[in-house]
């Protein structure tokens, strides 16, 4: 009779468990299928990059001018520039990116055009973004080997282009873009024993934008700093 | 035995709930970013008698970077710099600088992208911002309307506009 009692109490426990054991299993299954294969939403909160990383989700985009070194004079050079992740980005290290580069050097002297498709990127958000949420660095690499591209000549033939680019503000003030032309195949970490110097630094007039995701920027945005009288 | 095929079917229809459930994460996580993005770097000459606010304009430079999701939003910035001479003759860089916040794709192949931007003269006034922008580009060229002034169209010599 007491044996009966205490399999009385114990069965309702026992179903109980073993509904949230399933439960638990179940919440496991279907986690799993997002986040143990990378796949990534970019309209959730993302944690913050703290280094140049091939997996860390973000997007990069800029448009301006650069001072370009040389002689007798110094150049002035457009760019754009725009990194994102690819539908379906998968966090293996391999930093897949697309986009594209732009960058033309408004004098006449030889190899003045990139275009190219970006391969590969690596991003780091800023711990303290701006008001308008933006901020980092970014590392585009452009491919030279696809159909239809333009890179500078040289033997042995560039394959990579690798851009720098800094956001340090809302204004354009301090940002950054570098370029570098690579006998590397395009990679996510090229070697930059491969690479050319870096031609430009501190943007001239325009800016360049990081951020975790896409979507509208906020209009507030501040004034300018007043563009350089600098001449070609 | 009829408690244990009820707890069955009630395991069986939470895995089957919670799995229906959450499989749309996965499906927000491939659709990542954008529709479209536009990429631009490049020059241009105007033809004659192209003129903003007293300037005769003579050429200019410009530099695009702007990615638009396929609800309009979008984000980037643009850089046009206009050269020209002012009433005296005096050689005046005027700049526009802007911030990226929606867009769209025409049918020809170019955009409209709408945002925020800064004007500089370029004759040692401060730049005026908080200004409405609108800029069409496009390969043939570069269109911007400023705080509802549009600026001459800058035809495209030079350099790219890719929308892709």
């Amino acid at each position: 009779m007491r044996q009966h009692r205490l399999v009385k109490r114990i069965t309702p426990w026992r179903t109980l468990c073993s509904i949230a054991a399933v439960v638990v299993v179940a919440f496991g299954a279907a986690l799993s299928s997002s986040d143990a294969q990378g796949r990534v939403d970019p309209s959730a909160q993302q944690s913050t990059g703290t280094t140049l990383s091939p997996d860390t989700l973000g997007i990069a985009t800029g448009g301006g001018t650069v001072k370009v070194t040389a002689v007798p004079v110094d150049i002035i050079s457009s760019f754009g520039i725009n990194g994102k992740r690819p539908a379906g980005f998968v966090q293996n290290g391999t930093g897949a990116a697309v986009g594209r580069i732009n960058y033309s050097k408004h004098a006449q002297v030889a190899s003045r055009h990139v275009n190219v498709p970006v391969a590969f990127m690596q991003v780091e958000l800023s711990t303290n973004p701006t008001p308008n949420g933006t901020g980092g660095k970014a590392q585009l690499i452009g491919d030279c080997t696809q159909a239809n591209v333009e890179c500078p000549s040289s033997a042995p033939a560039f394959q990579s282009v690798l851009v720098y680019v800094e956001d340090n503000s809302d204004t354009g003030a301090s940002d950054m873009f570098q370029i570098q032309f690579c006998t590397d195949a395009p990679s996510a970490s090229p070697n930059p024993l491969t690479c050319t110097a870096a031609e430009g630094g501190n943007i001239r007039t325009g800016q360049i934008q990081i951020r975790a995701t896409g979507g509208g920027g906020s209009p507030q945005v501040p004034t300018h700093v007043s563009a350089p009288r600098l001449r070609p | 035995m009829s408690k244990r095929i009820l707890s069955v079917f009630f395991a069986t229809l939470v895995v089957v709930t919670v799995a229906v459930a959450f499989p749309r994460e996965g499906n927000k996580a491939a659709a990542v970013v954008g529709d479209s993005i536009v990429t631009g770097a490049g020059a241009g000459v105007f033809p004659a008698g192209a003129s903003f606010n007293t300037i005769e304009l003579s050429g200019g430079t410009f530099g695009i970077g702007a990615q638009i999701l396929s609800t309009g939003a979008a984000s980037g910035s643009l850089e046009v710099q206009y050269t020209g001479n002012s009433l005296i003759g005096l050689s005046q860089w005027i700049t526009i600088n802007g911030w990226i916040t929606s867009g769209t794709s025409n049918p020809d192949g170019s955009v409209t992208l709408n945002g925020t931007s800064t004007l500089d003269m370029g004759d040692g006034t401060p730049p005026t911002g908080g200004l409405a922008l609108v800029v069409t580009a496009g390969p043939a060229g570069v269109t911007v309307s400023v705080g509802g002034t549009t600026l001459p169209t800058l035809p495209k010599s030079d350099g790219w506009v890719i929308n892709e």
